[in-house]
C-alpha cells in the first residue's frame, strides 16, 4: 500500500465518493447556471425568487449608543441622575466594567432629536445624523434588536457568524457559498476596515472567515493604500504571460495532488490562484476613483479622497456593488464609549453620517438600491445608566445587549418604517423583539434563501447561519 | 363447511402455480415428442394437470365469492380464461387416446393458461408490472416531461372543466361567470368582476370563494357538489401565486448561448429557481463591450431575458434599442452610464423599470413613467425636538398643527404662549 491508499479510509472514501458523484450529478442537472467561472466550486443558488442580489453591511464595531442616535426617549430628561429602578433592571447581569458601581444613574441623551417624515407617522432621529436622516423614507429602523452576548468579541462573532462561539462561517462566506460571484473577476465577499475616533476594540479576521466552508468563500480584505490586496502584483521581472504559464503549471500539479489526496482545500487553492490572476486586472480598475465626477465625490464628503476612511470605503462599496460583488462589509471601529460619550460619538458620527447617506443615495440613483440590502448595525446597544461620573454634559455608557437599534434599506425591505419598541428607559423591549437569528433569517429570505435549508454538512450535522433558531420578520418585508 | 370453502378459495394463489407449471411442461414435452414421432407423455401426468387446473379454477371461482374484488377487464378475462383452462385440461385428459387431438387441445389449453396467468398477474401487481422498468426508461429518454411549473393549459383548465363547468361554462353561466376560457375568466362575473387578477400573487376572488368554509353559502364548489381535492387546491394556489399566467411556460434558454456569455465573463442566472427567465449582467466587462458584441451574444436569448444590466458600458448607445425592443419579457433594464440618448425614449416607455442615471436621457422624458423616484437634495424638512418657546426638549404629547406643520412643545403651557404670537416664535427659529 502506498500513501494514497492509506489516506483513503473507508469512511472518507464513501464521503468523498458521494460528494463527488453528487457534485457531478448536480452539475449536469442544473447546468453551469449555478457554477462559478473556471475552477470556482459549485454554489447552491437561491431557493426562491430573491428581492435582493447583494448586501452592503456597515458594521459599527464597538456598539453605537441607540439612546443618542435612534431610540428617542424625551421622558428620560426628568429622570436625570435618578437611579435606574430595579423594576426595569430586574437584576440582569452587568459587565465587569460597571458591576462594581454603587449606583446606576440615568443619563438622558444630551443630543436633540428631530422628527422626519417617513412612510408611517414619522421617525425621530438624532441631530448627530443629519444626512442619514435624509434617508428617513428609505430606511427601516428596528428599535427592538437584542443579542445574547454582552462583550464585544462574542457579540461580534454572533452578529457575523450566527453563534457566539468561534469557528462558524461568516454571513458573507455563506453568501459567497450560496450565491457565488456575479463578476468572475472579483471575489464574492469583500471586506474593508476604517479606524474610528473613539475607543477601539480588537477586530479579528475571523469575523469574515469561512469557518468550515471551503476557504475561497472567506472575505477578501481590501486595504487602504496603493496595494489594496497584498501580494497581488507580479514581482519585478515577471510579466503577465509568465505568470499565466506558471499558474497553469502549478494548477496541473495541484490537480495531481488533489487526485492523490482528495483534499478540497487543494481545489480552493487552484480557484484562488485563478481569482488572484484575474484580480490583477480588476482591482486597480476598481480602486481607481479618477472616473468619479466631482458631484459624486462632494456627496460622500471631503474624507472620500483619504484612502482608508469610512467615506472612501463607502465609495468603494458602491463601485463593488455595481461590479456584482455579493457581500460587501465595512467595519468602522471606535464606537465603544464607556466614558466621554458625548464628545467621542460626535467624532464617530461625523465620520460616517455623510458618507453612509451618500452611499444609499448613490445606489438609489443608479438603480442598485432596489436589489441591495443595506444593513447598518453595531453588535449590541448601550446602557441607559452612566458608566462612571454623570454630569449634565458628560457621561459614559456600558454594554447593553437587551435592546438596541439598527437600520436596513433596499433589497425588498419595507422602506420608511420603524419596527419594534423599547420601554421608557430603552432597557427592555416591549414590542416586536428581533433576535440576531431573526435578522439573519430575514435577510436570507430577501436573498432568496430559506434559512432552514441553506446548510452545510459538518461534524455530523447540517450547519446553518441561523443554527436551529431564527424566524423571518415578515412585517419589515415589502 | 363454508369456512372450509373459504379456505379452499384462498388456496387459489398457491394452487394456480401447479396447472401453469404442469400444462406448460406437458406442452413443451408433447411438442418435442410430436416432432420426433415419440409417443405422448404418460396418462398420469395429463390427469394430474387436469385435476390441478380444475381445482385451481374452482378455488378461483370460490375466491371471487368473497367481497372486495374490483370488477374490471382483467378480473373478467382472468375468470373466463381460468375456467376455460380448467375445461380445456379436462378435455385433454378425455381426448388422450387420440394423440393428435389431445396434442392440439393441449396447445390450446397452454395458451389459455398463459392468458389467464397474465390477467391474474395484472390483477395483483397492476398493469405492465413486468415491462414497467423499460417503459420508465423509454419515457425518460423520449417524451416531454410535464412543465416544471404549474400552467393553465396543463394543470388548471382540466380542474375547472371537471369541477366548475357544470355551472360556469357555455352550457350554464351562474352569476354570469364562465371559467372555460382565459378571456371569460379574466372578464369574470356580474358582481365581483374578474375571477383572477392576472399578475398578482394574491387577492384572487376565485380563491377567496374556494377557501370559504364549506358551510358558507358563497363557498365554491357549493356544498353537495364535488369538491376540489387537496392536490387540485394546491395546484390552483400555486398557479394564482404565480399571477395566474395563461400562456405556455417559457422554454429554457439555449444552453450554448448561455455558455458563450459565461465564457465571455458575462453573469447569467435565472431570475428564480423555478423560472427560465434570465438575469444578465455585463458588470465584469462593461468597459469592453459594444452594441455589436451585445447584439451577437443576446440575440439567441431575447425570449428569456427578464433583467438586463448594461450599466457602465460607455460604448453602448441607441444602436442597442432594436435589440431591446425585441425582448418581450424584459422587466428591469439598467442603462446607467451608457451613451444612450433621447432617441431611445419610445422603446423604453414599454419597460416596467429602467435605470437611466448618468445618461443623456432623463427619466422625466419617459411618457409612461408613473412615478419618478428622484433623490431630493437640499433642505430636509423635519420637526424639531426643541420647544420654540423655551428651547427645552419637547415632549411629543404636546403637539399642535400650525399651517399644516407639526410643532412640538416642552409643556402644556407653551402652546398657549405660542398662539398669542406664532410668528414671533417661528421667526426666532
Amino acid at each position: 500500500m502506498d500513501d494514497h491508499d492509506l489516506l483513503i479510509t473507508r469512511r472518507r472514501f464513501f464521503g468523498v465518493g458521494a460528494a463527488g458523484i453528487g457534485g457531478l450529478a448536480l452539475n449536469s442537472l442544473l447546468g453551469p447556471d449555478l457554477l462559478g467561472m473556471n475552477n470556482a466550486l459549485p454554489t447552491t443558488g437561491p431557493h426562491f425568487k430573491p428581492t435582493a442580489k447583494r448586501v452592503i453591511y456597515m458594521h459599527m464595531e464597538g456598539a453605537p449608543s441607540q439612546l443618542d442616535l435612534f431610540d428617542y426617549k424625551p421622558g428620560l430628561q426628568k429622570y436625570y441622575n435618578q437611579d435606574l429602578p430595579e423594576s426595569i433592571r430586574q437584576g440582569q447581569r452587568l459587565t465587569g466594567m460597571t458591576s462594581g458601581q454603587s449606583r446606576f444613574p440615568v443619563a438622558p441623551s444630551v443630543f436633540k432629536f428631530n422628527k422626519y417624515a417617513n412612510n408611517q407617522d414619522g421617525v425621530w432621529l438624532s441631530e448627530l445624523l443629519p444626512h442619514t436622516a435624509s434617508l428617513s423614507k428609505d430606511m427601516c429602523l428596528i428599535r427592538s434588536m437584542h443579542t445574547d452576548a454582552i462583550n464585544h468579541e462574542p457579540a461580534l462573532t454572533f452578529f457575523n457568524t450566527g453563534t457566539p462561539q468561534v469557528g462558524r462561517p461568516s454571513f458573507g462566506a455563506w453568501m459567497s457559498y450560496g450565491l457565488g460571484s456575479a463578476n468572475a473577476n472579483l471575489p464574492a465577499f469583500v471586506v474593508m476596515l476604517s479606524q474610528g475616533a473613539g475607543n477601539m476594540q480588537a477586530l479579528s479576521a475571523r469575523m469574515w472567515g469561512s469557518g468550515f466552508l471551503p476557504s475561497e468563500h472567506q472575505g477578501c480584505k481590501l486595504r487602504a493604500g496603493d496595494d489594496p490586496v497584498l501580494y497581488l502584483n507580479n514581482p519585478a521581472g515577471v510579466n503577465r504571460g509568465d505568470r499565466r504559464k506558471m499558474l497553469d503549471m502549478v494548477a496541473e500539479m495541484n490537480e495531481l495532488e488533489y487526485q492523490r489526496s482528495f483534499d478540497p482545500e487543494v481545489r480552493s487553492r487552484i480557484a484562488q490562484y485563478e481569482m488572484a490572476y484575474r484580480m490583477q486586472m480588476s482591482v486597480p480598475e476598481l480602486t481607481d476613483i479618477s472616473d468619479e465626477d466631482d458631484a459624486t465625490l462632494e456627496m460622500y464628503g471631503e474624507d472620500v479622497k483619504t484612502p482608508g476612511s469610512f467615506a472612501s470605503n463607502c465609495l468603494r462599496a458602491r463601485r463593488l456593488a455595481e461590479r456584482g460583488v455579493r457581500f460587501i462589509q465595512l467595519f468602522h471601529r471606535g464606537w465603544d464609549q464607556h466614558n466621554n460619550l458625548p464628545n467621542e460619538i460626535k467624532g464617530q458620527t461625523s465620520a460616517v453620517d455623510r458618507a453612509q447617506a451618500a452611499l444609499v443615495k448613490d445606489l438609489k440613483r443608479r438603480g442598485l438600491l432596489d436589489d441591495t440590502i443595506i444593513l447598518w448595525a453595531g453588535e449590541f446597544g448601550r446602557s441607559v445608566y452612566s458608566q462612571g461620573a454623570l454630569t449634565k454634559t458628560n457621561y459614559g455608557r456600558d454594554h447593553h445587549p437587551r435592546c438596541f437599534s439598527l437600520w436596513l434599506a433596499g433589497g425588498g425591505i419595507k422602506p420608511g418604517i420603524v419596527y419594534g419598541e423599547t420601554d421608557d428607559y430603552s432597557y427592555n423591549i416591549v414590542e416586536n423583539p428581533v433576535s440576531v437569528h431573526d435578522l439573519h433569517a430575514t435577510m436570507l429570505h430577501c436573498l432568496g434563501f430559506d434559512h432552514k435549508r441553506l446548510g452545510y454538512f459538518h461534524q455530523g450535522r447540517e450547519m446553518r447561519l441561523t443554527d436551529v433558531f431564527g424566524k423571518v420578520i415578515k412585517p419589515i418585508l415589502k | 363447511m363454508n369456512l372450509l370453502l373459504e379456505v379452499f378459495g384462498r388456496l387459489h394463489p398457491v394452487l394456480l402455480h401447479l396447472p401453469i407449471g404442469a400444462l406448460f411442461a406437458l406442452g413443451v414435452y408433447e411438442l418435442r415428442a410430436w416432432r420426433k414421432g415419440d409417443p405422448p407423455a404418460p396418462r398420469f401426468w395429463i390427469s394430474f394437470a387436469a385435476c390441478c387446473a380444475a381445482f385451481t379454477a374452482a378455488s378461483g371461482w370460490q375466491l371471487h365469492e368473497e367481497p372486495g374484488y374490483i370488477e374490471n377487464f382483467a378480473l373478467e378475462w382472468h375468470e373466463r380464461l381460468g375456467i376455460a383452462t380448467g375445461i380445456g385440461a379436462i378435455l385433454c385428459a378425455i381426448l388422450y387416446s387420440n394423440t393428435l387431438r389431445y396434442r392440439k387441445m393441449l396447445l390450446l389449453t397452454v395458451s389459455l393458461v398463459l392468458g389467464a396467468g397474465y390477467f391474474g398477474g395484472t390483477m395483483t401487481h397492476g398493469e405492465d408490472f413486468i415491462l414497467e422498468p423499460i417503459q420508465r426508461f423509454v419515457a425518460l429518454n423520449t417524451s416531454q416531461p410535464p412543465p416544471a411549473t404549474v400552467t393553465y393549459g396543463y394543470d388548471i383548465a382540466p380542474i375547472f372543466k371537471a369541477k366548475c363547468s357544470k355551472c360556469h361554462s357555455a352550457q350554464k353561466q351562474k352569476s354570469e361567470l364562465r371559467l372555460d376560457t382565459p378571456e371569460w375568466i379574466l372578464k369574470g362575473g356580474e358582481e365581483e368582476g374578474p375571477a383572477v387578477h392576472a399578475g398578482d400573487s394574491d387577492g384572487h376572488p376565485i380563491l377567496e370563494r374556494i377557501l370559504l368554509d364549506i358551510e358558507d353559502e358563497d363557498h365554491m364548489p357549493p356544498e353537495g357538489k364535488r369538491q376540489l381535492t387537496d392536490k387540485e387546491l394546491a395546484l390552483i394556489k400555486e398557479w394564482l401565486l404565480l399571477g395566474a399566467p395563461f400562456g405556455p411556460p417559457l422554454a429554457a434558454a439555449d444552453p450554448a448561448a448561455i455558455q458563450k456569455l459565461r465564457d465571455n465573463l458575462v453573469h447569467v442566472q435565472t431570475v428564480s429557481p423555478d423560472s427560465n427567465g434570465l438575469y444578465i449582467d455585463f458588470a465584469a466587462t462593461a468597459s469592453e463591450i459594444d452594441n455589436q458584441i451585445v447584439i451577437e451574444m443576446l440575440t439567441p436569448l431575447i425570449e428569456n431575458i427578464v433583467e438586463l444590466s448594461l450599466a457602465r458600458a460607455k460604448n453602448i448607445d441607441d444602436g442597442i434599442m432594436p435589440l431591446i425592443a425585441k425582448m418581450p419579457r424584459l422587466e428591469i433594464l439598467s442603462l446607467v452610464s451608457t451613451s444612450i440618448t433621447a432617441a431611445s425614449q419610445a422603446t423604453l416607455d414599454e419597460i416596467a423599470t429602467v435605470h437611466l442615471f448618468d445618461t443623456a436621457l432623463q427619466p422625466e422624458q419617459l411618457e409612461d413613467l408613473l412615478a419618478v423616484d428622484l433623490i431630493t437634495e437640499g433642505v430636509i424638512e423635519f420637526v424639531s425636538s426643541e420647544c420654540p418657546v423655551t428651547g427645552k426638549i419637547v415632549d411629543p404629547k404636546y403637539t399642535i398643527v400650525y399651517q399644516g406643520k407639526e410643532i412640538l412643545f416642552c409643556c402644556p403651557n407653551c402652546p398657549k404662549i405660542f398662539w398669542e404670537d406664532p410668528s414671533k416664535y417661528l421667526d426666532a427659529k
